[in-house]
């Protein structure tokens, strides 16, 4: 708590300050809502628009997205240490892709998937797999030298290598690739939820937004907000950080 | 195989050894012959860049070689725990594996399924070397030494054939050296391994070695003297001063030329 003081101390002047201009009617409130009605609309949101639900709903679409497209990042990563070839082959996809916002895939997963979760969780995958993908072979390129060879002396597989050597030594990589493809694939979540709205199976947090802009409630957007950003610092802190502490700060590796 | 042959534990034949990738064609290794027995303990000496780490690689499987290699009259093709290497860098330990974890590890592959067994081996080793409290500690909280002595025990623990022992106390305080050295000597005795040990340090040859070599330029071995000083052996032992300079003037010749 006490290392955190100072960005509580700014947070509350953020809160003081929006409250106060808000006061003043510099701006229309419709652009401007005021502190109290968006906690309002939070409060209601939860209460009364089954928010949890959608919450729920989009970490359970993001959470089977990210399940599949780690692993893939993780097996094609992996080969890529065990073939040249496709090392090569791997290294131009990952190039390539990464620069396609998911977005922009939208349409074309229509197409091949039709609506419903399977576009969504498509996005979600390609949000993660590439980002993911460079960092762990970034990581496994710098793996140090002594370490392989402390490995090969002793007859390893191809693949305890991988799982034994290259994985761990290479894990503050691995790590930072999982954190920059959570929030690639948590902002293409939110945003593929605006453009499909509901699917057969339930509504997300972008559709939340969707229906609160369509019903020209200011408010219970900002609400939407706080909560994507809620979950943004839990997963970060919840889930990251006590991974970093359990592994790399453990083993002093430094990043 | 013949009687007298018996305990030859390495036979390293004609080897030669160019890098590929380097620019020049010299051979590093030209035409290197070596007969290593049973529980010998050779020291190599020689001029930086003599190919004394090259010839080390060699031996592990590493490196690509013309020659032929022998270990227990089995062709070296490629590195096994057979033949265990311990490296000059304190970084060899794996960083995420505790002390013990580090030294149960290549108890695996060396074919021990049962977790408490590989521990009992690990805790026996590391007594050996002192540091059974250190069992739960990372590497990066040891001192040098301290990872050179876990490095040690690790090696010694899968039982190989040879040790190979690249400068392993070159990055320690004198102090802490003679310790190790100490130590390693003791344990090359209790435990009946047959080590190979390179390194910069005339005493530190003649301290361990029963048997030290001395690597030349050229790429072969120049001296080669079975260490018969009565042990203990200090710099005051009889007889230290004259093999120390019969080293040191070789040395001193070497990177003259
Ligand atoms: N991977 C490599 N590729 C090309 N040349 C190499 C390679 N490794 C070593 N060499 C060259 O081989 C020669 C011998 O190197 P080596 O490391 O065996 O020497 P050394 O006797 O161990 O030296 P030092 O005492 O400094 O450790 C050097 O000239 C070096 O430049
Ligand atoms: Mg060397």
């Amino acid at each position: 708590m006490k290392k955190c003081r100072v960005q509580i101390i700014f947070i509350v002047a953020v809160i003081a300050l929006w409250e106060i201009v808000y006061r003043t009617g510099v701006f229309p409130e419709l652009m401007f809502p005021s502190i109290g009605s968006i906690m309002k609309s939070l409060w209601t949101g939860f209460a009364e628009d089954e928010l949890a639900g959608m919450v729920g709903y989009s970490l359970s679409l993001i959470l089977r997205g990210l399940s599949i497209g780690i692993l893939l990042a993780f097996v094609l990563s992996s080969l890529s240490i065990i073939s040249k070839t496709f090392h090569k082959i791997y290294n131009l996809l990952v190039s390539v892709f990464d620069l396609v916002p998911g977005v922009a895939l939208i349409p074309l997963a229509i197409l091949w998937f039709g609506i419903g979760e399977g576009p969504i969780i498509f996005i979600v995958i390609h949000s993660i797999i590439w980002p993911m993908s460079r960092s762990i072979i970034d990581g496994f390129q710098s793996v140090p030298k002594i370490y392989i060879e402390s490995g090969k002396n002793l007859g390893l597989s191809k693949f305890e290598m991988v799982k034994d050597i290259y994985l761990p030594a290479s894990f503050s990589n691995v790590l930072s690739g999982m954190k920059i493809g959570w929030a690639r694939a948590w902002r293409g979540l939110i945003s593929a939820e605006m453009i499909f709205g509901t699917t057969s199976a339930g509504a997300g947090i972008g559709w939340f937004i969707f229906m609160k802009r369509t019903n020209v409630d200011i408010a219970g957007v900002f609400a939407a907000l706080i909560v994507i950003i809620l979950i943004g610092i839990i997963v970060e802190y919840g889930f990251f950080r006590v991974i970093e502490k359990n592994t790399i700060k453990k083993w002093g590796i430094r990043q | 195989m013949s009687a007298e042959n018996k305990n030859v534990i390495l036979q390293v034949t004609n080897l030669r050894k160019i890098y590929e990738d380097s620019d020049s064609t010299k051979a590093i290794l030209d035409d290197v012959n070596l007969s290593l027995n049973e529980n010998d303990f050779l020291c190599i000496l020689g001029p930086s860049g003599c190919g004394k780490t090259t010839l080390l690689r060699c031996i592990a499987g590493f490196e690509k070689f013309e020659g032929t290699i022998e270990v227990n009259g089995v062709e070296v093709r490629k590195p096994n725990t057979d033949r265990i290497l311990v490296f000059q860098d304190f970084n060899q330990l794996f960083p995420w594996k505790t002390v013990m974890q580090n030294v149960c590890y290549p108890l695996i592959k060396f074919g021990i399924k049962d977790k408490k067994e590989r521990e009992e081996i690990a805790l026996k080793y590391l007594g050996k070397v002192g540091l059974e409290q250190y069992k739960d500690f990372y590497p990066h909280q040891l001192s040098g030494g301290m990872k050179q002595r876990v490095a040690i025990a690790k090696a010694l623990a899968v039982k190989p054939k040879l040790i190979l022992m690249d400068e392993p106390f070159a990055s320690l305080d004198a102090m802490t050296r003679r310790k190790l050295q100490k130590e390693l000597l003791k344990l090359s005795k209790s435990e009946n391994v047959t080590v190979i040990f390179i390194t910069h340090n005339i005493q530190e040859a003649i301290v361990l070695g029963t048997r030290i070599m001395l690597m030349s330029r050229s790429g072969n071995f120049k001296l080669d003297m079975e260490n018969t000083l009565p042990r203990p052996i200090t710099p005051s032992s009889e007889g230290y001063a004259e093999m120390w300079d019969i080293f040191n003037n070789a040395l001193n010749e070497e990177s003259l030329s």
